[in-house]
């Protein structure tokens, strides 16, 4: 089928598969088909590396053939509506809607509607409760999945937390299942036994007449009260492909990637994933290398970066730096570095790895005032700022790019306008190194986001900035940058109020999607396709505000996503939510413990002493 | 010492859409994955020496490319040939590996025609087919680097035939001058009447 659409669409190895490393089995011996969906591009969803672990984990097994599908593009989704082609498959190109069963990836808000629209393509009923006996069961994870209940009509099961060994035990609970032919809701008992997995049809939700939640409790024996998240205790012995699907179009990141460890040790109040990664786990430097070697002699890959939330954390960094370098060197591999902490260690690091181009550098203090950033927990002083920065102009780098956040809870105008006085600062640093001792051409850029609260962070209960408030500080910070050598760039974004909704929305914002979907909203991270009249509409047709979403949570509130333990207790959250309050940090898990709960996983950071 | 090498390969129709610039990059993997010993060439940013014939269009089969790759060392070519070949993505399937003399013409130069066989095409009364080749003149819309252009491709095509329900067109081809039989097909749309342009698929046989 696909053969007669290729030959009209940009980019068409998007849709052909047959790359390098990809998997291909024989059908006739295989008893469960696993579609592995991306609810974007190809480019995009093949840029992330947790697909690929997944991917290989599943193939793993003789019985299961787990292929890819990621969003088709305008073009090629015009040619399956008019054709009346399902979407298909890339490995067999055979029809999503013969599979067993669909797993979407939950990688960011903005993809939901990419995921309704995907599931119209392939003919499959979108609500849970339209799909009869007959259809390929529907389940989700990755991050997002942490707050499920937005999709909570569409999706049959979640994953909680990291697939790496759930994932195995579904597929085994799975293929048991359909051996004795029994039917869906059988087999959703049966998975809502495995820890990690959420029903959501298992489960009530009451609310109270102003929209909060009054009750959520299961309605079934085989439901569990509350889902844990699931984690691979031993990550540094964990499932590790040694093989990499490589694609023939240009991606976003097209190179074999190295991760270093999961979870972070810093607490950063604002940041989701450095609380659902709990505990940090590394993989030592002996595997790493063995991995590294494994990896480009199988993928012939060019380029090798390494991935982990904050690298300059990496316990054994340089001995792990210099053996890569040894084998990378050679090879004529180049090593990407990603944003390390600037500081000698890396300066030299860096001269070695880029030994022609003097790129910029990039540094996040996140917030322009001591007190902003002790709210936030970014524990970074302005001394290290000023550090960094004569290091770097010192080592030969004459721009820097500095990372900075609005709408944080508790900032006044004063903080905003300390982010333009410290770029000021960072110049005055260049400016004070005698000329001979500095590079030419002095470019600082302050790059400026809007936070958006997320569950799971002491932040979850503060409320989302409005966009009058956040355009009033752009203001400040603009009238606070005096130098010339600083450019201001910020990324105004409509979207992130739609980002934040979902982020921490409830079940009735199911509806909503729904609606949005049938407006025709897809792609909604991108601004050319992202429509908020259509969502305004989506929102005002099913009696719900956006701004409701926006709001202060009460700190006694039942929030949507409390029945998932993640291990961090939602009383540590609490806590630092407090402390942030009282602009008082916390410090890293090795300097000392802080008690968040994560340690009930048994591994990791909290057992290193 | 450098030595040159000739691989031929095919491509085949499941990796017909890999463009030629997207094959370019295949073969820095493949090199690598089969660590062959290349000649880099020298500057600032080395790469492998490779070269290639003609680059083939997007959605085009082929039984007849032809790549040249230097290594710095020789290599007996079924060795060389079985690396390339256990490391080529499924669809490129090599064929031959030759090692080139010193001081000879290299292979991959001065191509100027090539062959194509285009399948699942209208048939054409063998009149018609004459009388389009008979003219002294064909026009038709041509992309070429300064946009699309009305163009005279008479002297591009150098046969046509009808074999088997399948087009068989020797065209110009190279960097001098370059006919793709698409347009070819347009010409004859408007030069024959009731000639529908479409087919079903395109595929390179010969180069010369
Ligand atoms: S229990 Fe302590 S060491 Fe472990 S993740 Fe939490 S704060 Fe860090």
């Amino acid at each position: 089928m696909r053969e007669q659409l290729l030959r009209y669409v940009q980019k068409p190895t998007r849709y052909t598969g047959g790359e390098w490393g990809s998997v291909m089995k024989n059908k006739e011996e295989i008893d469960i088909r696993f579609a592995f969906c991306f609810p974007d591009t190809y480019e995009i969803g093949m840029s992330y590396p947790g697909m690929q672990i997944l991917y290989f984990l599943m193939n793993s097994r003789p019985d299961t053939w787990c292929e890819r599908v990621f969003a088709p593009a305008e073009d090629m989704e015009a040619l399956l509506r008019e054709k009346n082609i399902p979407l298909f498959a890339l490995e067999s190109g055979d029809s999503v809607r013969d599979f067993d069963l669909l797993g979407f990836t939950l990688q960011y808000e903005m993809s939901f509607t990419n995921i309704l629209n995907m599931l119209e393509l392939a003919k499959i009923p979108l609500l849970s409760k339209d799909r009869g006996e007959d259809v390929p069961v529907v389940c989700a994870g990755g991050p997002c999945a942490c707050n499920p209940e937005p999709l909570a009509a569409f999706i049959d099961f979640f994953i909680m937390g990291e697939g790496e060994e759930v994932n195995l035990e579904v597929l085994e609970a799975y293929g048991a299942w359909k051996k004795t032919g029994g039917t869906k809701r059988e087999l959703l008992e049966q998975l809502a036994k495995i820890e990690g997995i959420y029903v959501p049809a298992f489960y009530d939700v009451v609310y109270n007449e102003d929209g909060t939640i009054q009750s959520f409790a299961p309605n079934c024996d085989a439901a569990p009260k509350r889902v844990r998240k699931r984690i691979i205790k031993d990550f540094n012995t964990g499932f590790t492909p040694e093989q990499l699907i490589v694609p023939y179009g240009d991606i976003v990141h097209d190179r074999a990637v190295l991760e270093l460890f999961r979870g972070c040790i810093r607490g950063c109040r604002f940041c989701q994933a450095g609380m659902l990664y709990r505990p940090v786990r590394e993989k030592t430097p002996e595997n790493l290398l063995k991995t590294a070697q494994k990896l480009l002699s199988a993928t012939g890959y060019e380029e090798m970066s390494m991935s982990s939330l904050s690298t300059s954390d990496y316990t054994r960094l340089r001995e792990l730096t210099d053996g890569l370098l040894a084998l990378t060197e050679p090879k004529m591999v180049g090593l990407s570095l990603p944003s390390l902490r600037i500081d000698n260690f890396s300066m030299e690091l860096m001269q070695r790895v880029q030994k022609v181009r003097k790129s910029g550098l990039t540094f996040a203090p996140e917030a322009g005032t001591q007190r902003m950033r002790n709210v936030i927990n970014k524990n970074v002083t302005e001394e290290d700022v000023m550090r960094s920065a004569e290091i770097a102009f010192r080592g030969g780098y004459s721009s820097m790019k500095l990372y900075f956040m609005i709408g944080l809870p508790t900032e006044t105008e004063e903080d905003c306008r300390g982010i333009g006085e410290l770029a000021s600062r960072v110049v005055d640093v260049y400016h004070s190194i005698p000329k001979p001792e500095r590079p030419k051409g002095l470019g600082i850029t302050i790059s400026v986001s809007s936070f958006v609260p997320k569950p799971f962070t002491p932040f979850q209960w503060a409320a989302q900035d409005s966009m009058a408030s956040l355009r009033e500080k752009q203001q400040a910070i603009k009238g606070s940058i005096r130098a010339k050598a600083v450019r201001y760039t910020y990324h105004e974004s409509t979207v992130s109020v739609l980002e934040g909704a979902f982020a921490r929305g409830d079940r009735r914002l199911g509806k909503v999607l729904l609606a949005a979907h049938e407006k025709g909203c897809k792609f909604d991270a991108w601004s050319e396709t992202f429509h908020p009249e259509w969502w305004d509409e989506a929102f005002s047709e099913n009696g719900l505000s956006i701004d409701w979403y926006q709001r202060a949570r009460g700190l006694d509130e039942i929030l949507p996503w409390d029945f998932v333990d993640i291990g961090v207790t939602k009383k540590f959250l609490l806590h630092e939510y407090e402390k942030a309050m009282r602009e008082e940090t916390t410090p890293d898990c090795r300097t000392a413990c802080a008690g968040c709960g994560a340690a009930c996983f048994g591994g990791g950071v909290c057992f290193e002493h | 010492m450098n030595t040159k090498y000739i691989i031929e390969y095919h491509r085949e129709a499941v990796v017909r859409y890999v463009s030629h610039l997207d094959f370019v990059r295949v073969m820095n993997r493949v090199i690598r994955r089969a660590e062959l010993p290349m000649a880099y060439s020298e500057g600032f940013n080395p790469h492998p020496l490779m070269g290639f014939a003609l680059p083939l269009s997007t959605g085009v089969t082929s039984s007849c490319e032809k790549m040249e790759l230097t290594l710095k060392e020789e290599m007996p070519a079924n060795e060389f040939l079985k690396k390339l070949q256990d490391n080529m993505p499924k669809g490129f399937t090599v064929v031959s590996v030759t090692q080139v003399p010193p001081n000879t013409k290299s292979p991959i130069k001065g191509i100027s025609r090539a062959v194509y066989r285009v399948a699942g095409v209208q048939e054409v009364e063998a009149n018609a087919l004459a009388d389009f080749m008979s003219k002294t003149e064909i026009l038709v819309d041509k992309r070429t680097k300064s946009g699309i252009k009305n163009t005279d491709i008479r002297q591009d095509i150098f046969a046509i035939k009808q074999e088997n329900g399948e087009l068989v067109m020797e065209l110009s081809a190279g960097n001098e001058r370059n006919l793709k039989p698409e347009t070819v097909l347009l010409a004859m749309e408007l030069y024959i009447e009731g000639f529908s342009p479409l087919y079903d698929s395109i595929h390179r046989q010969s180069m010369m």
